[in-house]
């Protein structure tokens, strides 16, 4: 072999079987946001559970050359493309992960005060008012929904419209829907104390009834047939989410419950962060619509806390025993997380007032409620 | 410093900062709005009548339009895209269907009827045509939808060869109609967005509603319960027990044997003790008892005995 043919193989070598060549600047600054993301979970604690494998999934993907998100000659899927494919493109993993949601959940402070439901459906206001703000800035209807339903503070509810309506927009819509709902304890408390008087923040609510067993176990089953008959559209995700309460209801599949709170939700959350983050590709990331995405998602944020709130002051105006307007911002739902900052903001008010059993019902009532908007969105696309 | 530069309310900052310029400088989003949704029509024939199936704009299911003619002949139907003949003042997204080239054969300066059936009309959407060669190339055709069979709602727009609506222009025995259906794109968006809004309302309303029925029969049939529950057990008033002072040294004759002395003791201690986790004071004031005292006293007596026993060897007999 003569020097020539060396130099020849070396460089073959190094152009199509290596990635540093082939290293863009858009990588760079892709991997640069991946490491980001990977330092705000681990370092700051923001949503670890989701941002890190978003973070690492931004961070491997945008390497040159890597058979991760691509297709084998033989047209089979990669790996993390596989993940996506068949957990995500496929609709699996969302619904799963509300499986595991509906097993954790204890519904006893919204069947105790079902009229929180309302305050869920109020803090929606943000999901409507951002996808029209979205339109006006050349989105499609479809996009549109898909940014909008951010607001909702749901993580599986945001990917599972999204990618139904918007499936390139995934990443962006996903980790703007995480990155807020970490950011909770931020962008809330300010909106709350401008929209209460102190002596609103004050209002002390009456202890919540006992709810029984049986109640418990009849809740999924009522709030499937209400739900799923009038917006038969939301029935994965509604259908799943109650039958993991009746599992963890029922009392009699402890195992399988335990399964669905834990083991199954930790493996699919692995495999949904690594595929949304490797959704995030230079060549496909970077362009002003993410930008736009987060910027509206804080904005859908802000004006959901305002809707909840507000929807509060305005069934004050008709109940005789008045409800703390500090538990409309747990309308967002963000659970517990939004709950708690309801909690946190009346006792900063009075020492005295406990609000988190009291703000755990918009809590839920928000997840319902944005699925319920998701729903809406996919039913107008059908 | 890295963490200072990563406090919350800084991320916030910098994400402001960033998006900023786009809302004071809108043009540049001029270039955000590339044509993601694209319908693709497929043709197919059934005698007269040729069906298109495109995903629209804004869709995710297909739609079917018919076309067919009462006169004439239906030779071809074509979709053409947008971009294609696309002037300033129209919308892409109010075209959720892009436009279609119908072609009909009939004899030079006759007029057919052409007719365009589907459900996804409404009695809102207009029905477009273009001319390129009149000054103001696209218009409304002013033709009204009406209610067709079903949920489906049709044009009938009546093309004469040569006349405004034939695209060609001139009477050549050929109608060419190029146009497409057009609902507006606002009232739609803001419309639907309304309406959707307060289904969310609705919907956790109705659910509201339920939940407090049967939370209501729920605390009714518990009350119920409870009300029909036997009466816990009240053992009936004796007469009150003379309280005398233990003598330190009971009598042998006048007290029985000790272990009846410790089982009257024992149930007199469990009859006026609380059944469930009764506090100090409670319990020191039924122990102030000098028949429970006495009881108590005995049954230390007889455990003592047991420990004061004799020890004997292991391996006796």
């Amino acid at each position: 072999m003569s020097w020539e043919q060396l130099a020849e193989l070396i460089r073959s070598i190094l152009f199509t079987q290596t990635g540093v060549p082939n290293l863009t600047g858009g990588n760079v600054l892709m991997i640069g946001v991946g490491l980001l993301f990977l330092y705000l979970a681990i370092a700051k604690d923001y949503e670890p559970l989701l941002l890190l494998p978003i973070g690492f999934g931004i961070f491997i993907v945008n390497f040159p050359l890597t058979p991760l998100m691509g297709y084998t000659e033989h047209g089979n899927p990669d790996l993390i493309r596989a993940f996506y494919k068949y957990g995500v493109e496929w609709e699996i993993i969302p619904c799963v992960i509300f499986l595991g949601l509906g097993a954790m959940t204890d519904f006893g402070p919204l069947i105790a005060n079902p009229k929180t439901l309302i305050i869920g459906a109020g803090a929606q206001l943000g999901v409507f008012v951002t996808y029209i703000g979205t339109l006006f800035f050349g989105f499609t209807l479809k996009e549109a929904a898909s940014v909008g339903i951010i607001g909702g503070a749901d993580g599986p509810t945001t990917i599972y419209l999204t990618t139904k309506l918007a499936p390139h927009l995934l990443g962006a819509n996903a980790l703007a829907a995480y990155s807020y709902m970490a950011m909770v304890p931020l962008i809330q408390p300010p909106i709350m104390r401008w929209m209460t008087t102190p002596a609103q923040r004050r209002i002390k609510m009456r202890q919540l009834r006992v709810v029984s067993a049986k109640e418990k176990l009849l809740f999924p089953l009522i709030a499937s047939v209400l739900i799923v008959l009038l917006i038969p559209a939301v029935a994965p995700l509604m259908g799943m989410f109650m039958f993991g309460n009746l599992m963890r209801e029922s009392g009699v599949v402890k195992r399988l419950s335990d399964t669905a709170q834990n083991a199954l939700m930790n493996i699919v959350t692995i495999f949904l962060g690594l595929s949304v983050g490797a959704t995030m590709q230079a060549e496909i990331f970077l362009n002003w619509k993410p930008m736009l995405i987060f910027a509206f998602g804080l904005l859908d944020f802000v004006v959901c806390t305002f809707g909840g709130i507000l929807t509060v002051h305005v069934m004050n105006i008709f109940l005789k025993e008045k409800m703390n307007p500090l538990i409309g911002s747990a309308g967002v739902s963000a659970v517990p997380m939004s709950a708690r900052v309801s909690h946190v903001e009346g006792l900063k008010a009075d020492p005295d007032n406990w609000l988190i059993m009291h703000a755990m019902g918009p809590n839920l009532a928000g997840v319902i409620g944005s699925a319920a908007a998701a729903g809406m969105f996919i039913a107008m696309f059908q | 410093m890295i963490s200072r530069l990563f406090r919350y309310d800084r991320i916030l900052w910098y994400i402001v900062a960033a998006v900023l310029p786009l809302f004071i400088q809108s043009q540049s989003l001029a270039a955000i709005g590339e044509d993601t949704e694209k319908p693709v029509p497929e043709f197919a024939r059934t005698e007269k009548t040729i069906t298109a199936k495109l995903i629209p704009r804004a869709k995710s299911s297909s739609v079917l339009i018919d076309f067919d003619t009462a006169q004439g002949n239906l030779t071809e139907v074509k979709g053409i895209e947008f971009e294609t003949l696309q002037t300033p003042e129209l919308d892409i997204k109010e075209f959720k269907s892009s436009f279609f080239e119908v072609m009909v054969d009939l004899p030079p300066g006759t007029a057919a009827d052409i007719t365009m059936t589907s459900s996804f009309f409404t009695v809102s959407t207009e029905y477009w045509v273009y001319n390129a060669k009149k000054p103001v190339k696209w218009a409304n055709s002013g033709i009204q939808a009406k209610k067709g069979t079903g949920a489906s709602n049709q044009f009938v727009i009546r093309v004469t060869d040569g006349g405004d609506l034939d695209s060609d222009g001139t009477a050549n025995g050929r109608i060419q109609l190029i146009g497409g259906p057009k609902d507006y794109f606002w009232s739609y968006a803001i419309g639907t967005l309304i309406v959707r809004f307060f289904g969310v309302f609705l919907v956790l309303s109705v659910l509201m509603i339920g939940m407090l029925s049967i939370g209501q029969l729920f605390i009714i049939i518990e009350k119920k319960r409870i009300r029909s529950a036997p009466a816990p057990y009240r053992p009936p008033q004796s007469p009150p027990v003379p309280r005398t002072e233990p003598s330190k040294s009971p009598d042998a004759s006048s007290t029985p044997d000790p272990d009846t002395i410790a089982a009257i003791a024992t149930a007199l201690h469990l009859h006026l003790t609380p059944k469930t986790s009764p506090d100090a004071s409670e319990v020191k004031k039924v122990g102030q008892n000098s028949w429970v005292q006495y009881g108590r006293v005995e049954i230390q007596n007889a455990r003592f005995q047991t420990f004061l026993r004799p020890i004997k060897p292991k391996n006796r007999p």
